[in-house]
């Protein structure tokens, strides 16, 4: 089509390719004239200033169009995952380069096989929020074993940076087991229980503006035992987890997707966990191989798997049995997941909505303990949903745990190892709680909802007696 | 006759907000400015402070029943109610929104009324034509926490009267709502910011010199999500209308009598060059940190540039017929 006076040739492009962007364009007078699923577009276009409206399932950016020649605009679409950025090239460049680089070789000195963890943080913007600098940032993540041993703190000497140019990366080869990632600014604390398998690689990225940016953060686990910049399964993980906070977006992956989720098996036991929990009669990828994560055994309740050494309790699971107030209620909300225990266990998502992180482990601590020493053992319904079901499987099983064993898997848990009177809080929490199921039993009321207002209840039992 | 019931609330013991209250006050004060609420005492505002233990839930009821008594009494009137809320909600349904009150903390979990509850309470009192409801909270998933239901009876329906209904939501169900720093030292919620600039005329798109609720909810769907994006943060508006709540026209839009319509406050020392929709060059020149640009701006997108550091930023005119405010 030949150019009109008053029109110019336009092409709008996106320096990474991002299956299934919506995109809308709006016209200097609010007039909408594009809105589709595209990753590219060519349009003749009026001279004038025109709005770009970008979405990708829960990520929008929005962006200018001055059009007062035939232009080509190339934009970065501010996604926090790492493959699809590969072209980035405003503020990017350095990313998935350094990402792969170190996903091949530790940057400890001297070790030289090959990494199966590694960690990246890396600047939305490395021209944005110079207060921030990857080797301050370094030096707040621990690493600490399944016994809550300090293993590594990152600093400049074990982990490699730019602070030029915003990232840092840290990678070591471990024994298979559990471990914790535990970062820590200030008060504040979060901590990401991981696993190192066998022929796995488990990456671990993070990204900053002013702070790092955990919501978006996530863990993978790749066969492949490296992280390449050509690598799709990033975004595909992406796509899952929105099917995690709603199911109908389960329908959003496109068979591209399928095929890339049946090549990788820790996809693949994502997408088993979400359907089988969901009670999905023929789940998908049944036969396909997966990555023996504990909540994928507790959720099919496989008896043989749930004795191993180093399962942990699900604390989103553990949150979710404190909504089951009657054996016959049933639990409607979907729960977002099995998954929280991948992407941060103190994250109370579930239960308190959201609303901000833990302010208060020792209060966890509280709950928790109470929570396991004292529930009575809960029988398993038919008619319970598999959320209830599963909360009550972990119920019971660290319901029977001793003392030992509760407090090693507390201080696993909460990460409070700097804490000097740790020790002494679990023991008062242990030992302190003894009358949630005299309590319950006496107001007929479940032990539950006993834990959750005990002050409340233990003045009313109080009164009684 | 026209009624309000709007509560604010920041002062809960866990997570206190810092833009509830205020926002109950703009929200009020824009009904009374606007004679949308005309008799003072048909307003009645619910706020909390430090000092009092407001809104524990029964000041709600009986500020609706007084408000029902007054309303039954104009049989002939069309009668109007406004319910706005600002303070922690909870998404229990896509129809149904926990409304936390005062005391509501981790231990008081249930402190909260139920949106569809209240909702259907107004519409069964027969006793209003028009309800309009605006719900500045949190829709987060949490099916666990339960809502109160209005103290009185609200089940049983009263009399012939069908309102049409408006509900507003600041954010989708499932999801958070944001507030926003307005200056150094005070912070607002998004969504009501954005209400009051929409109803004061943004949301006349189209210069009639009303805004309808239909306007409302075309503005609130096309446009607040980048609202929101001018403050970082990515939050989506919900409306919902039933019983022909589409037609209901909201307010009159004044007509502005000042000249000028925009103005943009500068945050650096630049060269700076503002061009009109056309992409002509309405104004050009030296700016310094502090120094205000007073300007008559076409309706729809504009833009300013820094022609030192290449930075360009969309200046959306949604009204001529407003005075708007922007940084760069």
């Amino acid at each position: 089509m030949m150019n009109s006076e008053n029109k110019f040739l336009i092409s709008i492009s996106f320096n990474q390719r991002i299956e299934g962007m919506h995109l809308t364009i709006v016209d200097a007078t609010f007039e909408t004239i594009y809105n589709g699923d595209s990753e590219h577009l060519n349009l003749e276009l009026f001279q004038g200033i025109y709005q770009l409206k970008a979405n990708f399932i829960d990520y929008y950016q929005e962006y200018l169009l001055l059009v007062d020649s035939d232009k080509n605009f190339t934009f970065d679409f501010n996604y926090p995952s790492v493959a699809p950025i590969l072209s980035f090239i405003t503020t990017h460049e350095y990313f998935s380069g350094n990402s792969e680089y170190y996903s091949h070789k530790s940057t400890i000195e001297g070790v030289t096989d090959k990494p199966n963890f590694l960690v990246f943080g890396a600047k939305y913007d490395k021209d944005l929020f110079k207060e921030v600098l990857p080797e301050n940032c370094l030096t707040e993540y621990y690493i600490l074993d399944m016994n809550n041993e300090l293993l590594f703190q990152l600093n400049s000497q074990n982990s490699k940076f730019d602070n030029d140019f915003g990232w840092f990366a840290f990678s070591n080869k471990f024994e298979n087991g559990l471990y914790f990632l535990k970062w820590t600014n200030n008060a504040s604390n979060r901590i990401f229980p991981f696993y190192i398998y066998n022929d796995y690689q488990t990456q671990f990225f993070i990204r900053y503006s002013q702070n790092p940016d955990f919501d978006n953060s996530f863990f993978f686990y790749s066969s492949r035992m490296e992280f390449r910049q050509d690598a799709e399964e990033y975004l595909v993980l992406d796509k899952v987890l929105y099917a995690y906070k709603d199911y109908k977006n389960y329908e959003l992956l496109t068979e591209k997707d399928r095929s890339i989720i049946q090549q990788h098996p820790y996809l693949v036991t994502l997408v088993l966990i979400l359907q089988l929990t969901l009670k999905i009669k023929e789940p998908d990828y049944l036969n396909d191989e997966k990555l023996l994560l504990p909540d994928l055994n507790l959720v099919t309740q496989s008896k043989d798997d749930l004795n191993t050494d180093d399962l942990l309790p699900v604390i989103s699971s553990i949150m979710s049995m404190y909504a089951v107030r009657q054996k016959n209620d049933t639990l409607t909300f979907k729960l977002a997941s099995l998954i929280d225990r991948t992407i941060d266990h103190l994250n109370f998502d579930i239960f308190w909505n959201n609303f901000s992180k833990v302010d208060d482990t020792a209060e966890l601590n509280d709950i928790y303990t109470q929570f396991l020493q004292k529930s009575k053992p809960y029988s398993i319904n038919i008619n319970d949903n598999q959320i209830i079901k599963l909360s009550k499987v972990v119920a019971n099983m660290f319901g029977k745990a001793g003392k030992e064993t509760i407090r090693e898997r507390l201080n696993s848990l909460m990460g409070n190892l700097q804490s000097e009177d740790f020790e002494a809080k679990i023991n008062d929490a242990i030992d302190s709680i003894g009358d949630i199921s005299q309590i319950a039993n006496k107001l007929n009321l479940p032990p539950t909802k006993v834990l959750r207002n005990y002050k409340t209840y233990k003045d009313i039992y109080n009164k009684l007696k | 006759m026209e009624y309000a019931i709007v509560i604010g609330i920041n002062h809960y013991e866990e997570r206190p907000l810092s833009g509830a209250v205020a926002d109950a006050d703009a929200f009020a004060q824009f009904l009374i400015n606007k004679k949308l609420v005309s008799k003072s005492a048909n307003l009645k505002l619910l706020k909390s402070d430090e000092g009092n233990s407001m809104v524990l839930g029964p000041e709600i009821d009986k500020a609706l029943e007084e408000i029902v008594k007054d309303a039954r009494s104009r049989k002939t009137e069309s009668n109007r109610l406004y319910f706005y809320f600002s303070g922690h909600g909870i998404g229990n349904t896509f129809m149904n929104t926990a409304l936390c009150l005062r005391y509501w903390n981790s231990v008081y979990i249930n402190h909260c009324i139920s949106s569809l509850d209240y909702t259907t309470g107004m519409v069964n009192k027969g006793a209003f034509d028009e309800i309009l409801i605006f719900l500045d909270c949190c829709r987060e998933h949490d099916t666990t926490i339960k809502g109160n239901s209005p103290i009185g009876d609200w089940q049983n329906k009263v009399g012939i009267r069908t309102p049409k209904i408006f509900v507003c939501n600041s954010t989708i169900y499932g999801k958070l709502s944001y507030e926003i720093a307005i200056n150094s030292d005070q912070k607002r919620g998004a969504f009501t910011s954005f209400l009051i600039e929409s109803l004061s005329g943004d949301a006349d798109l189209s210069g009639s010199g009303k805004v309808t609720a239909l306007d409302l909810k075309k503005h609130i769907e096309d446009n607040f999500l980048s609202y929101a994006q001018r403050f970082n943060k990515i939050q989506q508006g919900s409306v919902f209308t039933d019983t022909g709540g589409d037609s209901i026209v909201i307010c009159g839009v004044e007509k502005l009598n000042t000249e000028l319509n925009y103005e943009i406050t500068f945050n650096r020392n630049s060269n700076v060059t503002l061009r009109g929709r056309d992409t002509k060059v309405i104004k050009s020149g030296d700016v310094s940190i502090g120094e205000k640009w007073s300007c008559k701006l076409e309706q729809g997108f504009n833009m300013i540039i820094d022609n030192n550091s290449g930075e360009q930023k969309l200046i959306a005119n949604y009204s001529e017929n407003t005075m708007s405010y922007d940084e760069f």
